[in-house]
């Protein structure tokens, strides 16, 4: 395998030094120099100095910016021209030699629309936009402090919906753009840094960058073909500008408070419930005969544990510090950026913190544009143990506590069983779980204009990312009073790291022609790209720690076990795009990608995406003229693009073998290993390109000279040949590598995601006082429209998958949304003879007692079965709401944010569970002879009707509304901070998440989960908190 | 020149260049997995074949198939923990469903092994291999047909009245099949046995590394049970000769039972003389995967069998009844197996003791060391498995291994085993009196083994010498000896759900059930002198009968058995992820 990475890897690098020399023999051209000194003030119409327009010299990229007075001093040719520009203001340009301590003011642009947007390899005049694209600035994302980027993204845009999977610190959120993008994986949009293609979230702090936008339509997205299928994330890290170097400082610092919680019940409600329970069970109709695990060890009675509180950590603390340097010479900028984030958890032993540092650095000369960019981050992502929500639920109240245990102390146990308990709660409470990732990504990109139309870039990137995850059992005994006998807790103490390695490597080459023709214009670009992503692991791990403070693998003394593997793959892209505008009135866009992907088999490997938009600026038309001073904008626009993935693991098109099938024949004394390898999974060559094919219209309009926007938007997506995992029967024969059910990789069914996004904003300002506000709306329907089979349960939709019935709730199926629930209807408990003579016919459940639920025989055959499940909603909202709220008067500001999500329904999947565990609080009040009315079924063994997940027992209403964030703050005039050299001081005082309206009882109505086969199904989520915090930005 | 072209046809230049690229780097997108070799390059050679087939016996060890939880299924065993009194488990209540663990489990594993053996079969047909090796292909062969039969006799016998979906093929893209008749399934898996019996051979002696692999005989023992079973005691009790007489069989000149009855559930008895089908077990080798998973070669039931003083699980304990029936089945007093050197007689039988550990037994080792100073029974927990652990190897001295890895091999099936089968043959299943003496010769051989008193009358039989209970038995009478007694205590634990199979092959198992629930149970305490001299009480440890008017403290077992038990329950639902991921199933 060696032999081959390296020939890889040569041939990536022989063809990327090509491109380079390519370019590197045109000749330079230099040009003369006779300098003047143009310097002078800009000010605004209302007279104030402006800080940081852009004062450049046309046709050199050379500039500065204007400092904090908005004076400027520049050297150059005294013929030349010099350029003023801001955005949102009208462009300027003077002869350099007018230019001694010249006043100038800048005049406000109506047309804000002028405004540049990124798009796939360039950039657009928001004007000129014919996709839907939504942008989004650094300083909005800095507002909410989260170690995971996209859940900042919460609210902000119409058509994103961010959920977070878990709400663990450093946990990625789930952004699904414009709905479901596929069944199977987890619908994660491709981020793309600074040019940089990454599959998952890159880790950036908000300080570094400058603004990010999401191209949400496939027309837009199909510039990156295969890549785009759920959407695109451009992030743009902040460059320097020339001129004087620019400090700022941000930092903040808070706490969490926990604000959900689960209701278990105490030692004397537990110990009522299970009697019931054994009763119930038939023993006999003696009291006396019940047995009970306190019976053996009285002591027990007199603790009353809540084992809730015993794994939360309510008030940890979160904070962040950030420092960045901008500034430049000539033709040289540079921007660094440092940061430190830390946040500890509401579970103990969870807890994330992240370093931060980039550097970017411009240089531009003559024809030559050299980009550079570096960063590195380095990560610590404490896990909370796994399923630690669960192990809480399932504890004994009556058990002690263990948070204060000290792991040299013996602990007392009642039984076997018990210890077996404790130990798992031991590992989770003083265990060790922990990631450290050391991610380097460095970039340079070289353009070079040939002519002031054509020129080629070429880009180099490079990723890697070092992960090592350390886990630790750790060591402790007990005495098992059942026995007598002090015993080693289980699991045994241990030591285990998991080494990863990612490199990802690339190479663009984008070659851009335009040509302007009176009021014709026209933008070729070409691309051609290669793209190799490589993953290895390897795990080593070691049992019986000496002792809990010796951690390596030496001072280990018991079994090791090894393993290791490795990925790769590699995709091969050409792309043409071809832009033209008349007048800026007429606008329209074409694109072809062409992707290759290693995943695919050789038949089926290349895709094609093709693209085509138009718009068409209405308010640009010399009709129009006479309105535009009220209703100033009008812009209509069309696109239909196509997008494809490949969203599924490595290598599954072809067939493997399974090594360490083995057996031991013979006799004890005498006996041979026999090396046994055999198939053990259905693999399908035939796996092609899933598609999806978007249709886009819009429409954008202006008032005011833009104070009042608004942004609307329809689309229909239909999802061609989706990929997904085919659940296999049991009887297939087939296994899974890590245990659960077996699947296969088909192309299965269509789907189709038709919505509609409504954004509006609005800002007045008067003397000092400054509003704005805006908001945005979305819906999207998801609807299967052709599946393979009848009914496919999905195999992550399990809501308690650990114990019990292990039921899927999770369905695709024809004519409903992805990941539906079906479940089937119960009305009640039965509470008489009577209802239960009756339900045993009905149903034909002759095993049926008082207090079991009654469920109904929707297909009327007589007998309760999968068949009888009906409709109940997703996971998936029905609306989606945003608000954004900004006042300012004087040095205050106030912000507010709120999100809300409405008509997703939740799987509370932790009630199952405390109710299978006998546990929850419900329990007490079940139904009993002794209380006969309580519409609470009876406590029963695990996998009984009582607690099978399929029931719409479980199933609750998800819809929230949430105040996102609230900030308030305050600058210090600029007066008084001048004389310390501070151009800006604030400070603030902030809360994210300090109000959420609900009916959901569990955690967190936010269920993100990974997938589409686990939304909205609560598998014992981490519980939500409120932060606090106060901050500083400080600026010199 | 170039610089011209590129200047005036950039988009052509593009092209060039991409194309330049495309061929330049053609290679670049062919990707081979580095962590698997693909089924391509597989299936060539005997070699291969050899290998597809350890995967099927690596499949036959499955931990879940041949475990202690299937005989919660039946009336031998309470499931451990809870002290004879309190317990959830569904296969004991009798309350499982279509998705209750075990119920999925075993069908899974099941289906895994048929998978296998299907790879075998069909790779047997692109494997290539000269004329020299001819045999040792046709017994790879025979084994790969003898598991696949072996599997759907057990899903046949356990699983929706035997109406299962077969599969012969592995096909991805067929990959849907609806359930077959009962009787299809029978006939195809009778065809594999028939096939396996054909061509396997009759021992390994030639080969002693190959020792421990299905066999003829083991073939004819499942075609005889399977016979049995469908009460075709003719054509059973033909196989049951063959298998009994066959001298071609065994180690050295036939089946025989060995003497001493606990080397069929140790170590150093494995693969002995009365072997037919074992599950071989090791602890010599990857000692680092946890006993029991797929990638070991050891097995983790020791562990969850002994008792917790040992480090072991006890998940499930001797039922009531049968620790009873156990300690009142009559030891052969002249027997001089059953006297101490001093002259004093055994408390219990050979077999007992071999079997189950309970108090009284006080002169048992365990471990090295006296029973009731090692087990400590305590709180209700009056007697122990001892089958298939550790207590009897020397150097183990307790069930802790931390990775639950044990070498004891599993018997699947006996000559014992097949004697009370024959018995049962010879009686026609309590309904033929002629076969009377003939079946007592049976099982008196049985009986011998363990020195217990014999029956029929005195004087009569192979051991005219050994006492007789001189019972003048019928059909009926020993049928239900058979079925309460000497069944359950020969083969407790042992097979694949044998005593659930046999319960519902006789019928009546409400009936049984019902019986078990009416008797009472109470403790006594247990007192010993410790090494130390002192006298130590193990609290509520010896089992007793105790009836009306009950005292405070007593069980009854299986009354919910007996109370959700229907004729459904003879058989396990199909489980519920078959249901919702084969949409032909019911088709």
């Amino acid at each position: 395998m060696t032999k081959i990475t390296r020939k890889k890897g040569s041939r990536f690098f022989s063809c990327l030094m090509l491109v380079f020399g390519l370019i590197t023999v045109f000749p330079q051209i230099s040009t003369a120099q006779n300098n003047v000194t143009a310097s002078g003030t800009i000010i605004d119409e209302k007279g104030q100095p402006m800080i940081g327009v852009n004062v450049s010299v046309k046709g050199t990229g050379k500039g500065i910016i204007t400092d904090i007075d908005g004076k400027f001093t520049i050297q150059t040719d005294a013929k030349s021209s010099i350029v003023f520009s801001f955005i949102g203001y009208q462009k300027q340009e003077l002869i350099a030699s007018l230019l001694k301590n010249r006043i100038v003011t800048m005049i406000e642009d109506a047309k804000y629309l002028d405004e540049i947007v990124v798009v796939g390899y360039g950039t657009q005049k928001k004007k000129e936009l014919t996709g839907a694209v939504e942008n989004v600035k650094g300083e909005d994302l800095q507002k909410v402090s989260s170690g995971d980027l996209a859940s900042a993204l919460q609210g902000r845009i119409a058509g994103v919906n961010v959920q977070a999977s878990t709400g663990a610190p450093g946990d990625e959120s789930n952004i699904l753009i414009r709905g479901v993008s596929s069944i199977q994986g987890t619908n994660s949009p491709l981020y793309i840094v600074d040019g940089i293609p990454y599959d998952s979230d890159p880790k950036l702090s908000p300080y570094e960058i400058a603004s990010i936008d999401v191209l949400k339509d496939a027309a837009s997205a199909a510039v990156y073909g295969s890549r785009g299928a759920n959407g695109v994330i451009l992030i743009t890290t902040k460059q320097g500008k020339a001129g004087e170097m620019k400090v700022s400082i941000n930092s903040y610092y808070g706490f969490q408070k926990i604000t959900s919680n689960l209701p278990l019940m105490g030692t004397e409600d537990y110990l009522y419930a299970q009697t019931i329970l054994s009763l119930n069970s038939g023993n006999t109709t003696l009291k006396d005969n019940v047995f009970l695990s306190t019976q053996n060890y009285t002591k027990f009675l007199l603790n009353n544990t809540n084992w809730m509180s015993e794994l939360q950590v309510d008030n940890a603390p979160v904070q962040s510090h950030s420092v960045q340097i901008m500034g430049g010479v000539n033709n040289l900028t540079y921007s660094f950026t440092g940061g430190y984030f830390s946040q500890d958890g509401s579970l103990i032993n969870s807890g994330y913190n992240r370093y931060n540092m980039r550097a970017n650095i411009n240089y531009k000369k003559d024809k030559w544009n050299i980009q550079t960019s570096l960063s590195f981050n380095t990560d610590t992502k404490k896990n909370a143990p796994w399923n630690l929500i669960y192990r809480a639920i399932a504890m004994y109240p009556y058990s002690q506590g263990l948070s204060d245990t000290n792991l040299n102390d013996v602990l007392n146990v009642a039984s076997t069983t018990e210890g077996v308990s404790v130990g798992a709660q031991i590992n989770s409470l003083k265990g060790k779980d922990y990631t450290t990732t050391d991610n380097f990504n460095g970039n340079v990109k070289i353009s070079y204009n040939f002519t002031n139309n054509l020129s080629l870039s070429i880009m180099g990137g490079a990723v890697y990312g070092n992960g090592r995850r350390t886990q630790i059992s750790p060591l402790f005994y007990y005495i098992d009073n059942s026995t007598g006998k002090t015993v080693q807790g289980q699991p045994i103490s241990s030591l285990s790291y998991t080494s990863t390695r990612n490199v990802n490597l690339i190479n663009e080459n984008v070659l851009n022609y335009k040509y302007d023709h009176n009021d014709h214009h026209l933008n070729f670009t070409g691309l051609f790209s290669l793209q190799r992503t490589t993953y290895d692991m390897f795990l080593a791990s070691r049992t019986n720690l000496v002792s809990n403070d010796l951690i390596t693998l030496d001072a280990t003394t018991g079994d090791a076990t090894v393993s290791g593997n490795a990925t790769a793959r590699d995709i091969v892209s050409t792309m043409g795009r071809l832009q033209y505008n008349y007048k800026s009135r007429y606008l329209f866009s074409a694109s072809v990608r062409g992707d290759a992907s290693s995943r695919f088999s050789a038949n089926n490997r290349w895709g094609v995406f093709p693209s085509f938009m138009g718009g068409w600026n209405v308010s640009e038309e010399p009709f129009w003229e006479s309105m535009s001073k009220t209703f100033n904008t009008l812009k209509i626009r069309a696109s239909y693009g196509e997008t494809g993935s490949q969203n599924f693991a490595d290598y599954i098109t072809s067939p493997v073998l399974t090594t360490n099938q083995d057996y031991a024949l013979g006799k004890e004394s005498s006996d041979v290993l026999l090396v046994g390898t055999t198939q053990t999974a259905f693999t399908n060559v035939n796996v092609k390109w899933e598609t999806s094919i978007t249709k886009n219209i819009g429409l954008d309009l202006g008032f005011f000279k833009n104070a009042l926007t608004f942004t609307a938007d329809y689309y229909i997506t239909d999802k061609k040949d989706m990929l997904f995992p085919v659940r296999l029967p049991d009887s297939s024969g087939a296994q899974s590598d890590t245990g659960g059910d077996a699947t296969v990789t088909m192309n299965v069914g269509d789907m189709t995601n038709k919505g509609i996004e409504l954004s509006a904003s609005y800002k007045y300002s008067h003397r000092d006082f400054r509003f704005g506000v805006s908001a945005n709306f979305s819906a999207n329907r998801n609807v299967v429209t052709n599946s393979a089979s009848t009914t496919l349960y999905l195999s992550s939709g399990a809501p308690v998958s650990i114990t019990g019935a292990n039921d899927y709730v999770t369905v695709v199926k024809e004519g409903y949304p992805v990941g539906a629930f079906f479940l089937i209807p119960t009305e009640g408990v039965i509470k008489t003879s009577e209802q239960l003579a009756a339900y045993k016919t009905a149903t034909g459940k002759t095993n049926a007692q008082l207090g079991d639920l009654i469920y109904k025989d929707t297909n009327g055959d007589g007998q309760i079965t999968d068949a009888d499940r009906i409709y109940y909603g997703s996971g998936a909202p029905d609306f989606e709401y945003g608000l954004n709220l900004n006042i300012g008067y004087k040095g205050f500001d106030l912000s507010t944010l709120w999100y809300a999500s409405l008509g997703n329904k939740i799987i509370n999947g932790t009630k199952i569970y405390a109710y299978t565990m006998q546990t929850h609080r419900d329990i007490a009040y079940q139904w009993s002879t002794a209380n006969p009315n309580s519409d609470i079924p009876a406590a029963r063994t695990a996998s009984h009707d009582n607690n099978r997940a399929y029931s719409d027992y479980w199933i609750e209403d998800g819809s929230f509304v949430r105040l996102r964030e609230i900030t308030f703050g305050y600058t210090f005039p600029k007066k008084l901070t001048k004389y310390i050299k501070v151009s800006k001081f604030r400070i603030y005082l902030s809360a994210q998440n300090p109000l959420t309206f609900t009916r959901y009882t569990g955690f967190d109505p936010e269920v993100g989960n990974d997938g589409v086969g686990s939304r909205g199904v609560d598998k014992g989520n981490y519980p939500v908190s409120s932060q606090y915090k106060a901050g500083l930005q400080l600026d010199f | 020149m170039k610089k011209n072209i590129l200047l005036k046809f950039p988009a052509m230049s593009a092209f060039i260049i991409a194309l330049l690229f495309l061929s330049g780097c053609q290679d670049f997108l062919t990707e081979i997995n580095p962590n698997k070799e693909t089924t391509a390059s597989f299936w060539k050679t005997l070699d291969d074949a050899d290998q597809g087939l350890t995967a099927v016996y690596n499949r036959f060890k499955d931990n879940t198939m041949f475990g202690y939880d299937i005989d919660n299924w039946s009336d031998l065993t309470f499931p451990g923990y809870g002290n004879r009194t309190a317990t959830t488990d569904e296969l004991y209540l009798h309350t499982y469903t279509n998705s209750t663990k075990t119920v999925t489990q075993i069908w899974k594993a099941l289906y895994n092994g048929i998978f296998r053996a299907n790879q075998v079969i069909a790779g047997m047909n692109t494997v290539s291999y000269g004329e020299a090796e001819k045999e040792r292909a046709r017994y790879i062969l025979g084994q790969a047909y003898f598991f696949r039969g072996l599997f759907y006799f057990y899903l046949y016998n356990t699983y929706n009245k035997g109406s299962v979906p077969i599969k012969d093929v592995n096909n991805m893209y067929d990959i849907y099949v609806k359930l077959s008749h009962a009787t299809d399934v029978r006939n195809f898996y009778l065809q594999d046995l028939d096939s396996a019996y054909v061509m396997l051979p009759d021992n390994w002696r030639s080969s002693a590394k190959d020792l421990g692999r299905a066999t003829k005989g083991a073939a004819a023992a499942v075609l005889g049970q399977s016979y049995l079973y469908e009460k075709d005691y003719a054509k059973a009790a033909t196989y049951f000769q063959d298998v009994m007489n066959n001298t071609k069989y065994g180690n050295t000149n036939g089946y025989r039972l060995v003497d001493n009855i606990g080397d069929n559930f140790n170590v150093a008895g494995e693969l002995n003389d009365e072997s037919i089908l074992e599950i071989c077990y090791s602890k010599n080798y990857l000692k680092d995967k946890t006993g029991g998973s797929d990638a070991s070669v050891s097995s983790s039931l020791a562990r969850s069998i002994a008792p917790p003083i040992v480090g072991g699980w006890r998940v499930i304990i001797p039922a009531a009844w049968l620790e009873f029936a156990f300690r009142e089945d009559t030891i052969d007093t002249t027997d001089p197996r059953n006297k101490y050197p001093d002259g004093s007689l055994h408390n219990f039988s050979l077999r007992l003791s071999k079997s189950i550990a309970c108090t009284q037994d006080t002169t048992s080792m365990v471990y090295g060391k006296k029973q009731y100073l090692v087990y400590l029974f305590n709180s209700k927990e009056t007697s122990y498995y001892k089958k298939f652990t550790n207590c009897e190897t020397s150097g183990v001295t307790m069930e802790d291994n931390l990775l639950s890895q044990s070498g004891v091999n599993f018997r699947v099936i006996r000559l014992a085993d097949i004697y009370l089968l024959y018995a049962e043959c010879m009686i026609k299943g309590g309904t033929d009196d002629n076969g009377v003496n003939e079946a007592l010769k049976y099982i008196n051989k049985v009986r011998h083994r363990s020195a217990l008193r014999l029956l029929g009358t005195s004087g009569s039989g192979e051991f005219p010498a050994s006492t007789h209970d001189n019972v003048a038995y019928t059909a009926q009478s020993l049928m239900d000896f058979l079925k309460w007694k000497e069944r359950p205590m020969e083969l407790c634990l042992e097979g694949f759900a044998l005593r659930h199979i046999d319960l519902r092959r006789w019928g009546g198992v409400k009936d049984r059930f019902e019986l078990l629930s009416q008797q009472a149970y109470g403790f006594q305490d247990f007192k010993y002198k410790n090494p130390s001299g002192a006298t130590v009480t193990d609290w509520y440890s010896t089992l007793i009968r105790v009836y009306p008017p009950l005292p405070a403290l007593y069980v009854t077992e299986f009354a919910k058995a007996a109370q959700s038990y229907n004729s459904e329950s003879d058989y396990f639902p199909i489980p519920s992820g078959e249901e919702t991921a084969n949409p032909e199933l019911y088709k």
